[in-house]
């Protein structure tokens, strides 16, 4: 479990530190910038998982000019635009950089909180699901994205053991818990595009670094921590094919 | 004195027309050539042919038999073709054209049916060009045929050709032999005006090789004979004045004066018929002339009558075009005129709108804001005095106050900035699916210090997957004005409750309250939130700016909020939206 590590785009340090003092507070990490020019070198040199960017830059729509380079060189970042307008001229403006939210100042913890959620939410396609119950998960090919009380922090798919369908979602149950993905397997199957993962049968996707046993014969599957997995006849044989159990 | 027939003329073989005045008689000729032309396959062209060959249009018929034969070239029909051949030849020859018609002639085949016509009428055309030899060869190959053959041809003519030509060689023997033999043929036929030239020709042959009692006898039958011609045409006149004359040249010779004087005298007497017939028929040409100018200003007339009427046509045309022009303009900005004042009515209605919100938002900034402040100036100076005195416990409660008013203030502030770009249509718009449930939890948030305060409890009973289609800033003013009113309203140790539901047609925000409630007289008012205006708004009686956002808000949403009273005491408010 890892906590997420955000870019501050923001120039009044005033307003910079505030947020800065609630984002802390709730375990993420921050890195404040002040202008453009700092924040391309900052991107440069880490890994971020997303950006806050205000729009207003020294009276300029800085921001948004930032966020249109940034999807013209191809750099892909979850990001929310901070603004004190709401008006409609600003954000039709914004809306052609397509922000995954927007958050309006003043504002409160929760509300920031949420946005947060939001932007990774929208990032990858998966609305509704995080912000809405703290059961839910985002999925994406690396991570998974979790809440863990108010904040949001990513989880690698590594300790992921195995992935069960659930009514109409997937249940994924992992070494801290079970979360919920409100997608189908076989997109889940699509977005982790992992060989890792394997599937048993209609219903089970399997992390084949999490077997300890393997009962062909009674078509059944131990895990660690006793996790237990059926295995079907369709999917056995394209299974067993790899003999990557077979030491 | 001399003899008036020195040179022989040919007796031509091609038909008098017109020797009878009621009606043209056709010529065997003709009947032939007509007869030939209906048994040729029919089309366009020949029945023109035909026509204008009958009606002796030399010119018509050459063209058209010209163009005909160009048409059938690739037919290689040899009747066809000789048949037009014939036609172009007989209408070259006709128009004295005799090289041309001698080309067309030549090009016919043997086998053709007019044959015989042809070498007559080549045996005419050397004669015309005084190539008398080969006039008598072609003459005498016509003569020496059957007479069944012929095909109408008359062989006294033939002969009488053929002694003429002798005549013009001089070679008299022979000219008076077919002379006398063709003569002899002519007068067992009824064509007088030819005998009558027959008798001339022979009467002249005798009389110039001094042959008199001859040449008198046959001088005398031509008179005679026509003395009993009974038509009046030019020709019959005229040979009835020859003849008249040369037996007056005759006895004059013989001496005879008497007789000579009588003949003259007869000459004169048809060389008058004939003047006077020559007068009568200059006459009719000239009243013919008069008729055509007649009839040519009569078409000028027309002509010009007609050109009036155009004008005068043209003249309507362009009035009728001007007047529609004149009306589609007038109709134009007529139209265009009443469009500017529709707008400039619908103009004169937004501005009363947007005065009606000014005047309001003064009265907002003048009344609404002007108290909070005065309370916050009030709060200061306490602040002030408590710091003097050191009273801590004051100080906390009145700071507590200020806060409270500054916050109600920014809240009415946030209202009037919302309410104007609401207005001007400025307010982001973005509706979405919306989770209700952290939203609530957001604002409910900036409430807790608020009611804590108060000792208000704050409960919620929230569904955690109920979606609603709102934008979601919008849904934050609505539920922040709702919360507000709510605290103002309920005093300390009281309750305020939200709920969300959702059935199966729609969803479902409540806000329940133990407050003050409402008057029968309020609930009534704002029962009608639905149509009430900015200019509506009495502001005295507690229905402010917020509300009417709330209100504008939800309806652009699709959704109704409706106000009810919570038993025992207090309110409900209901949002109610469509299922998404």
């Amino acid at each position: 479990m890892e906590n997420l590590h955000i870019l501050l785009l923001e120039d009044t340090q005033e307003e910079a530190d505030e947020l800065m003092t609630i984002i802390q507070e709730n375990e993420y990490i921050v890195t404040h910038v002040l202008n453009e020019q700092e924040a391309f070198k900052q991107l440069s040199q880490q890994r971020f998982d997303m950006m806050i960017l205000d729009i207003m830059i020294q009276g300029k729509p800085e921001g948004i000019d930032f966020a249109q380079r940034l999807d013209a060189e191809g750099i892909s970042i979850p990001f929310l635009f901070l603004t004190s307008v709401q008006s409609r001229v600003i954000f039709e403006k914004a809306k052609y950089t397509k922000p995954f939210s927007y958050l309006l100042k003043p504002f409160n913890v929760m509300e920031l909180l949420y946005t947060i959620e939001l932007a990774i939410e929208t990032y990858h396609k998966q609305e509704n699901t995080m912000s809405a119950d703290a059961a839910n998960a985002v999925i994406a090919p690396e991570f998974l994205f979790v809440k863990k009380k108010r904040k949001v922090v990513k989880v690698n798919v590594d300790t992921i053991n195995y992935i069960e369908v659930s009514e109409k979602y997937c249940s994924l149950v992992c070494d801290e818990g079970n979360y919920l993905i409100k997608l189908s397997l076989a997109k889940i199957k699509n977005i982790l595009a992992n060989p890792d993962f394997k599937q048993t049968h209609r219903n089970y996707l399997v992390n084949i670094h999490k077997i300890k046993e393997l009962y062909v014969e009674d078509n059944l599957i131990i895990l660690e921590a006793n996790h237990q997995v059926p295995f079907s006849e369709r999917y056995k044989a394209a299974f067993l094919k790899d003999g990557l159990f077979f030491r | 004195m001399y003899i008036r027939f020195l040179l022989f003329f040919l007796l031509f073989l091609l038909p008098f027309w017109g020797i009878s005045q009621e009606k043209p008689q056709r010529t065997i000729f003709q009947e032939e050539i007509i007869r030939y032309s209906n048994a040729l396959p029919k089309n366009e062209n020949l029945s023109k042919v035909q026509r204008f060959f009958l009606e002796k249009e030399w010119d018509s018929t050459l063209v058209y038999a010209s163009k005909e034969l160009k048409s059938i070239e690739k037919q290689k029909n040899s009747e066809l073709t000789d048949f037009y051949h014939f036609l172009r030849g007989y209408s070259f020859h006709r128009k004295k054209i005799y090289q041309e018609a001698k080309r067309a002639y030549s090009v016919i085949s043997e086998q053709f049916v007019f044959q015989p016509y042809i070498v007559a009428y080549l045996g005419e055309i050397a004669a015309e060009l005084h190539e008398f030899e080969k006039a008598i060869s072609y003459f005498k190959k016509i003569d020496a045929l059957d007479s069944t053959k012929t095909l109408g041809l008359r062989k006294g003519v033939i002969e009488t050709n053929i002694g003429a030509c002798y005549t013009h060689l001089e070679e008299f023997d022979k000219a008076e032999y077919y002379l006398v033999k063709g003569l002899k043929i002519q007068e067992t036929t009824k064509d007088t005006l030819k005998l009558i030239g027959s008798y001339g020709n022979i009467a002249n042959f005798y009389y110039n090789q001094y042959k008199d009692d001859l040449a008198i006898p046959y001088f005398k039958k031509a008179l005679q004979l026509s003395r009993k011609l009974k038509v009046k045409s030019i020709e019959s006149f005229r040979l009835k004045s020859e003849a008249a004359e040369n037996m007056s040249i005759v006895e004059e010779n013989r001496k005879d004066f008497v007789k000579a004087l009588h003949y003259r005298k007869e000459y004169e007497q048809w060389n008058d018929s004939l003047n006077n017939q020559n007068k009568i028929w200059e006459t009719a040409q000239r009243e013919k002339q008069e008729a055509i100018k007649e009839k040519q200003k009569e078409v000028a007339i027309l002509k010009a009558d007609n050109r009036t009427k155009i004008a005068e046509r043209n003249g309507f045309i362009y009035a009728a075009i001007v007047l529609l022009i004149f009306l589609a303009t007038g109709t134009y900005l007529y139209r265009g005129k009443i469009k500017a004042n529709k707008m400039i009515a619908a103009q004169k209605e937004a501005l009363d709108e947007l005065n009606a919100t000014k005047d309001y938002l003064f009265s907002v900034v003048s009344h609404d804001l002007r108290s909070p402040v005065n309370a916050l100036r009030k709060q200061h100076r306490k602040l002030k005095q408590h710091i003097v005195q050191h009273n801590f416990e004051a100080l906390k409660t009145t700071i507590d106050t200020s806060t409270t008013i500054s916050e109600r203030m920014h809240g009415l502030l946030n209202n009037v900035l919302h309410w104007s770009l609401e207005q001007s249509q400025q307010l982001l718009y973005k509706p979405e699916s919306l989770v209700v449930k952290p939203i609530i939890e957001q604002v409910l948030y900036d409430f807790e210090n608020l009611a804590k305060v108060k000792s208000i409890a704050l409960k919620t009973s929230l569904d955690t997957a109920l979606v609603i289609n709102f934008d979601r800033e919008s849904l934050k003013i609505v539920l922040r004005n709702l919360l507000d009113n709510a605290i103002k309203y309920t005093e300390s140790n009281g309750e305020i409750c939200i709920t969300t539901k959702a059935d199966m047609t729609k969803n479902c925000i409540e806000i329940r309250d133990t407050g003050i409630g409402f008057s029968e007289e309020q609930l009534e008012r704002m029962h009608n939130l639905t149509t009430l205006t900015v200019e509506k708004i009495d502001r005295s009686r507690g229905v402010g700016l917020g509300l009417l956002l709330c209100a504008n808000l939800i309806r652009k949403h699709h959704g109704t909020l409706t106000f009810e009273r919570n038993l025992p005491k207090g309110s409900i408010v209901k949002i109610t939206l469509p299922k998404t």
